[in-house]
């Protein structure tokens, strides 16, 4: 592969990153509150989003892929940071770029919303972002591996705990 | 905020800010050589192949000792013993590496998290496996000698220091062995003394503890 570089296969993981790169973000804002920290993460996700391109079957959506893996990564607390800091030296420092979030520039409420989030448990917090996704019960379920009501009682909670949340914060 | 689709709709606005926070760069990712990243990665895997190698080594020679040994009993059971502890390192290094390879990203979260947490637990089996040199430190005292000096030291040894030291093996070592072989378990990891045992893998099998019992948390919910 590494004779004919870049491959067609990295040409097509970079188009799919392009189109899809929104989901790397949310995930690695979810789960890092540190700006190095999300950025090592981005870094890991996308290291592992190429290992398992070449076998990407199309059953899935693009999206629910990407979003399994950056869920799974982010989970598992990706690598030891001896681990992390071996591969990374083959990473440019360049290839995630981060800046400083001005206060100002997210709204209260989203604010509000991005800091519960954070605090959550980390499934808690995949149900919770694949939920303010769109997904349905049964596709949270298939991505987590847990049944579609254990989805839907937890989520149930959570969605009540959201609303208290932010109502009594807004008040 | 009034109802959840008001949440969601806020949440589709964060897609935006988050795009002006961090932002990949594509240039860079297509100039990147994602192969060789990925072969430096795998040679984590070889690494582990050649710990194996060497494991299976040292087995083969011990047990080549047993064999050349026979049949004087007190070198043959000594080298048995060391054997067979060595035949649990090589067990223990082949599902290591088993495990490794079956790790995958596209897994459901809960499949992968299981097998992870059995992943990062091998350190405390390879200590399980570990506290049996404490009982059996006579057998590589016995080996120590015949391989160093061609001394048969249960022969020509000092019989009381030897008697003496059978028995420090049967009543101390031996309770002592069995009792730190139940308590080095996945369970206590959150205990300080595990902690510091493991050093730099105890945060991660802590952290992979609190995610299985999350998971049981949401499959009872």
């Amino acid at each position: 592969m590494s004779s004919n570089f870049p491959s067609e296969l990295q040409k097509q993981f970079v188009k799919t990153i392009d189109q899809h790169q929104g989901i790397i973000y949310k995930v690695a804002n979810a789960y890092c509150k540190d700006l190095d920290d999300q950025q090592d993460l981005v870094q890991e996700i996308i290291f592992q989003l190429w290992r398992s391109f070449e076998n990407y079957s199309k059953e899935f959506k693009v999206s629910t892929w990407m979003y399994r893996i950056s869920l799974n990564v982010a989970i598992s607390n990706f690598r030891k940071n001896q681990v992390r800091k071996k591969y990374h030296e083959g990473f440019d420092d360049d290839l995630v770029n981060m800046s400083e979030e001005v206060n100002g520039d997210l709204s209260e409420e989203l604010s509000l919303l991005r800091q519960f989030i954070q605090d959550q448990k980390k499934l808690d917090k995949a149900i919770l972002l694949l939920y303010l996704e769109g997904k349905k019960h049964a596709e949270i379920a298939e991505l987590l591996g847990v049944s579609t009501s254990n989805v839907g009682t937890k989520l149930g909670r959570l969605k009540d705990k959201i609303k208290n949340h932010l109502i009594e914060k807004l008040k | 905020m009034k109802d959840l689709n008001e949440i969601q709709q806020l949440w589709s606005a964060h897609d935006q800010k988050l795009q002006q926070q961090m932002s990949i760069n594509i240039d860079l990712l297509r100039k990147i050589n994602l192969d060789k990243i990925e072969r430096k990665m795998n040679s984590l895997v070889l690494i582990k192949a050649v710990a194996l190698g060497f494991y299976l080594i040292v087995t083969i020679l011990l047990v080549s000792y047993v064999v050349i040994k026979w049949p004087n009993l007190n070198l043959v059971i000594s080298g048995t013993l060391i054997s067979t502890w060595a035949l649990a390192i090589c067990f223990t290094s082949i599902q290591e590496i088993r495990m490794a390879l079956s790790i995958r990203f596209t897994d459901p979260t809960i499949i992968l998290q299981r097998h992870l947490m059995k992943y990062r637990s091998t350190i405390i089996r390879y200590l399980r496996i570990g506290v049996w040199v404490l009982p059996l430190h006579l057998a590589f005292v016995v080996l120590f000698f015949d391989l160093y000096f061609g001394i048969d030291i249960i022969q020509t040894g000092n019989q009381t220091w030897l008697i003496s030291q059978f028995l420090f093996s049967l009543l101390v070592m031996t309770p002592l062995a069995v009792w730190l072989y139940r308590k080095l378990i996945v369970a206590n990891v959150d205990k300080k003394w595990m902690y510091r045992i493991l050093k730099g893998n105890g945060s991660q099998l802590l952290d992979s503890l609190q995610l299985l019992n999350e998971i049981k948390d949401v499959e009872n919910a």
